[in-house]
């Protein structure tokens, strides 16, 4: 549907497109590199840090993660020193702990990170407190049922699961992940996120969904979350298939709530031409990146 | 002549045009012994107050020769006054208005359009367009290029009240936006206000668009039409009953589609397709003077874009059945409009307009594909249709009463419009035989608001010097079981500094009860109206104005004027969100905040003689605040333009050649671009993902400025029957690439480069029109 308006209007730019001129690239914004922090820390392991180089968005270059001996990254916690980072190899190269120690819920950390030649950044959030699944229900309806010449019911078929959130933080993502079986074997397909809508049940709730995930910004402090989702349509041949699903909540700070949200609708809208820009949340100073708490919670529920 | 001052008394009565009997709206009357004075209304009506036994009346109209006539003790009212059109004179003599109305008037940041004047200049593939010379005019931008929109003093596209004969119009483009709906051919009169609204105006924030069809010919018949490179149209009028009962037909379309059909042919082959896109439209209007004191009209709109593929239908023999294919894709939009207005003089002071109004616009897009297959048993069918919808509809009753009471000119009135809103509705449709079929709508429902206004305004001549208009407009809007009402007071004040120079002021405050979702990049058909809501507040504005208006040797009109106008609870899309994105409702995907504007606008014109044309330049900012946006920061407006100027030139030779030149300037809109990119992160990857894009601000970034000259000419050949009118116009005479959008490409080299791509290089364009 949205192809043939597109093409419509792609139609009509064609036809009256006939004139363009090259720029000069300096009319555009200079771009000067800056180091680009990324982590994400949860009270389930260890500070673990990407580090790279911002490009300008028309450099040609690939992005290369940083593996530099020389740069060095210190935690503190409370503002009290708590871990040095140093950088791990290979082909994904990152900047692991040196102690093994694991961040604490509601506690803040700072970074502070100084790379060769590209100078000090640094960055702080807390750790929020995880949010847990209290119920989970699932069950499926039929619909357009009819019988086969096997008189065995056939139709659409929807998934329904009712899931109820404690609300410990009032940034929350939730995504469904689902492991089926191959029609008639027993080999899972192995988890993979479901693209369905999954619906809020509190409307006061603030809520977004972006690339199968919702992001809910509760700002109305509702005690409980209640989700519907009523998705997964199918077709039952014969016999509908039990599945296994995970329900995975991540519990965020606002910075990585944001940074998440922002860099879903960024990825979902790059082929959308009539998307509105979503410029990144940044809590790097000096830099670019994300410094962000995130407890993640699973829930494996099978129907 | 008898002189002697008398009791004060009214006279009042219609300006027309001598040649076919339509009203004059706009026209200046003075009284020659008192000097007071007053403009023709929306209907050709006026009325003037006199203290002398003997009146001499002065009329003067742009494009016509001025006339005195005396009024006697004894003459019949209404005066049924006519104007002779100047350039019709023998001797190439060239006459037009000689009035200082400009600085008399209450009115400002108001500009009227003469549809002639607007013929004469320059036109784009030979169409000449009523909204691109509003946008000529200082204060008001147009948008991108080419396009048909209207942002006036800050305010976005949705601000602006267009009415084509009292009914509001909700879509004034054709061709996603190159071409407003409105054939000139079919207009008589233009009207545009900026600011300085008075009471009984309402309903948007920025500008009222006044625009009056012609009322058809009530001499005699009368046939006009053009030939163009885009489009053709015919207008028809005349007499039903003499001096009685006249109607206006007009017509236009386009035939691109004719015209690219063989080459989608030669592109694809035959293969049962067809493609193409047209627009078309229609005006016609009955009027009828029932009698000296009562008039109705009869308007009627209807218009509408449509781009297609279909296939024909399609039969072939497969295994022993018969199967028959056809399908059909459509993307169409459109309005439809319709009003009945009834004048009555209800006495010497008193002077009353009704109306009933009717509007639509629809938006919608279809697929669709049936396909049958016979056999020697059975006939299996098949049907697929998917559809979305978008509409919004008015149904409107108004009534406006003026009461002419001397040093007081009052109007009163009220009005009430029901809104029908489909915001988006999606249409799916599955039938095939001996299987249950699927017949389902879901998306936004229709939804209904309720709009009552009530108004009371006084236009008061306190004193030679100093006239005042003040007034009150009372709007109570009603969404299901909410109901936002608001009190918005106006007021306006001149006072003139000698017979020629006048200063002004103005404060409006507005309140607009419908949005407009409307994406920042294009101004496109698929643009949603939606009602104010709990959530979705209705817009409001403050706007004062200051200034003064000069008229050089009758000539000459030179206006100045500084604005400042604050808004509030405008919307925006929020970041990220997409209006193709229809499973998500409207109301999350907007943000309210606030806008302003202000600055500066300074006119010249020149209305009459050989030479007419005017100088406009604006200097002006325009900035948003949305807390959802740009982080909560102010922003530019996309279409903020710190310098604008225009400079159009008309020159009537003689009456076979006219000349016409247009150069426009303004500063590059504002847009964003990333300023850096960098590797996204999930808290499940330890390595680099899709890169993130970081931006140091909404609309960060200016394209190039915007300029170019236009340049006509017209010659007119007079045959025994008419005229042959040619017109040939260059659109972009200097073939300046002006930005439409700037795109990333990769040179041979591999390297990354910025292109500008512009929508039209110099467009050379023919028009053949006709005159009977």
């Amino acid at each position: 549907m949205k192809n043939l308006f597109i093409l419509t209007a792609l139609l009509f730019t064609f036809i009256f497109t006939s004139c363009e001129k090259t720029e000069k690239v300096d009319n555009f914004p200079r771009h000067e590199g800056k180091l680009v922090a990324n982590c994400f820390f949860t009270s389930d392991s260890t500070f673990k840090f990407v580090l790279s180089k911002s490009l300008s968005p028309i450099d040609n270059a690939p992005f290369k993660q940083l593996n530099s001996t020389k740069a060095f990254i210190k935690i503190y916690e409370d503002n009290i020193f708590f871990d040095s980072l140093v950088c791990k190899g290979g082909l994904y190269p990152t900047y692991t702990s040196t102690t093994n120690r694991t961040a604490s819920a509601l506690h803040n950390y700072r970074f502070e990170c100084n790379y060769p030649g590209l100078g000090k950044v640094s960055g702080e959030d807390y750790l929020p407190d995880s949010s847990s699944v209290l119920k989970a229900k699932g069950y499926y309806t039929i619909l357009n049922s009819y019988y086969d010449n096997d008189s065995v019911i056939n139709g659409n078929y929807f998934t329904n699961l009712n899931i109820e959130l404690s609300n410990n933080n009032p940034y929350l993502m939730v995504f469904i992940q689902k492991n089926s079986y191959y029609q008639g074997s027993s080999y899972p397909t192995g988890y993979q996120e479901i693209y369905e809508d999954i619906t809020d049940l509190n409307s006061a709730n603030e809520t977004e969904y972006i690339a199968s995930r919702l992001y809910i910004s509760n700002s109305a402090g509702v005690k409980n979350i209640n989700l519907k989702w009523t998705t997964d349509y199918g077709i039952v041949y014969k016999k509908r298939t039990t599945a296994d699903y995970n329900i995975v909540v991540y519990s965020c700070s606002k910075a990585a709530f944001d940074y998440l949200k922002r860099q879903s609708l960024q990825w979902e809208n790059q082929d959308d031409p009539f998307s509105q820009p979503t410029p990144m949340s940044n809590n790097i100073v000096n830099g670019y990146g994300i410094f962000g708490g995130v407890n993640v919670t699973n829930y494996l529920i099978s129907f | 002549m008898g002189l002697t001052l008398h009791a004060q008394k009214n006279i009042y009565g219609y300006v027309q045009d001598s040649a076919t009997g339509e009203r004059l709206i706009g026209t200046y009357v003075k009284t020659i012994q008192q000097s007071a004075s007053t403009s023709t209304n929306s209907y050709g009506y006026f009325s003037i107050q006199t203290t002398t036994d003997t009146t001499f009346l002065y009329f003067s109209y742009v494009g016509f020769a001025d006339k005195i006539v005396a009024v006697y003790p004894n003459t019949e009212l209404p005066l049924n006054i006519t104007l002779s059109a100047s350039f019709q004179l023998k001797g190439v003599k060239f006459t037009g208005r000689k009035d200082e109305k400009i600085v008399n008037s209450t009115q400002m940041s108001a500009i009227t359009m003469n549809v002639n004047q607007i013929k004469m200049m320059p036109r784009f593939m030979g169409e000449a367009d009523i909204i691109k010379a509003i946008q000529l005019m200082p204060g008001i931008k147009g948008g991108s290029e080419g396009s048909t929109g209207l942002y006036v003093r800050g305010g976005g596209p949705d601000q602006n009240l267009i009415l084509l004969d009292g009914s509001p119009v909700y879509n004034a483009s054709h061709l996603f936006g190159f071409f407003s709906i409105f054939n000139t051919d079919a207009i008589n009169h233009v009207q545009i206000l900026k600011g300085g609204f008075p009471a009984r105006y309402g309903g948007r924030l920025s500008s009222v668009l006044d625009i009056a069809m012609k009322e058809g010919n009530m001499k005699k018949f009368k046939a006009e039409g053009s030939v163009g490179a885009l489009a053709s149209k015919l207008t028809l009028e005349g007499p039903i009953k003499k001096d009685k009962i006249s109607y206006m037909i007009s017509g236009r379309r386009t035939y691109l589609d004719f015209l690219l059909q063989p080459l989608f042919q030669l592109a694809n082959g035959n293969n049962g397709y067809s493609q193409g896109y047209f627009f078309s439209d229609m005006n016609a209007k009955i009027n009828w003077k029932v009698n000296k004191n009562n008039r109705l009209y009869l308007s009627y709109y209807t218009g509408k874009d449509k781009y297609y593929v279909k296939s024909k239908p399609y039969s072939y023999l497969y295994d022993g059945k018969t199967i028959s294919d056809k399908s059909e894709d459509r993307n169409q939009w459109g309005n439809q409009l319709g009003g009945l207005r009834w004048n009555k003089v209800l006495n010497k002071n008193v002077f009353i307009n009704t109306q009933l109004n009717y509007t639509k616009y629809y938006y919608e897009i279809v697929q669709s594909a049936e396909s049958s297959e016979v056999n020697d048993t059975a006939t299996l069918e098949q049907l697929n249709y998917n559809g979305f919808t978008s509409s919004i509809r008015d149904y409107s009753i108004k009534s406006d009463v003026e009461i002419n009471n001397g040093k007081h000119y009052f109007r009163v009135g009220f009005s009430a419009i029901a809104h029908q809103f489909v915001p988006g509705r999606n249409t799916i449709k599955y039938k095939e035989t001996g299987q249950r079929s699927i017949d389902t709508s879901f998306g936004s429902d229709q939804t209904n608001s309720l709009e009552t206004s009530l108004y009371a305004e006084d236009d008061y001549e306190f004193s030679k010097k100093l006239k005042i208009n003040y007034g009150l407009h009372f709007n109570l809007y009603n969404y299901k079981k909410s109901f936002f009402p608001s009190v918005q007071p106006r007021f306006a004040a001149r006072y003139l500094l000698s017979k020629s120079w006048s200063v002004k002021a103005s404060f409006a405050n507005m309140r607009q009860n419908i949005h407009l979702l409307t994406n920042n990049n294009l101004g496109l058909p698929n643009d949603l109206w939606v009602p104010a809501t709990d959530k979705v507040k209705p817009m409001s504005s403050n706007q004062i104005a200051a200034g003064f208006a000069k008229s050089f040797n009758d000539l000459y009109e030179f206006t100045f004027e500084t604005y400042y106008k604050s808004m509030n609870h405008i919307i925006e899309f929020k970041e990220g969100a997409s209006f193709l994105n229809v499973n998500n409702s409207w109301e999350n995907k907007v943000a309210a905040g606030k806008g302003r504007g202000y600055g500066f606008e300074f006119l010249m014109q020149k209305k009459s003689g050989a030479v007419t044309g005017w100088i406009g330049y604006t200097l002006s900012w325009i900035k948003r605040t949305i807390p959802e946006v740009n982080f909560g920061k102010e922003f530019y407006y996309k279409y903020d333009s710190r310098h604008d100027i225009s400079f159009v030139l008309n020159y009537k030779e003689n009456e076979k050649w006219d000349y016409g030149m247009v150069w426009v300037f303004r500063t590059g809109n504002a847009t964003t671009l990333a300023t850096a990119a960098y590797p996204g992160y999930s808290p499940t990857s330890f390595y680099t993902t899709s890169p993130v894009y970081g931006y140091n601000g909404r609309n960060n970034f200016r394209f190039a400025n915007y300029h170019r000259l236009d340049l006509s000419i017209t010659r007119h050949i007079k045959k025994k029957w008419g005229m042959i009118d040619i017109n040939f116009s260059v659109y972009n005479a200097y073939s300046r690439i002006n930005p439409f959008y700037y795109k990333i490409s990769t040179d041979n080299r591999g390297n990354k480069q910025i292109i500008r791509v512009g929508l039209f290089p110099i467009l050379p364009s023919l028009n053949i029109g006709f005159k009977i």
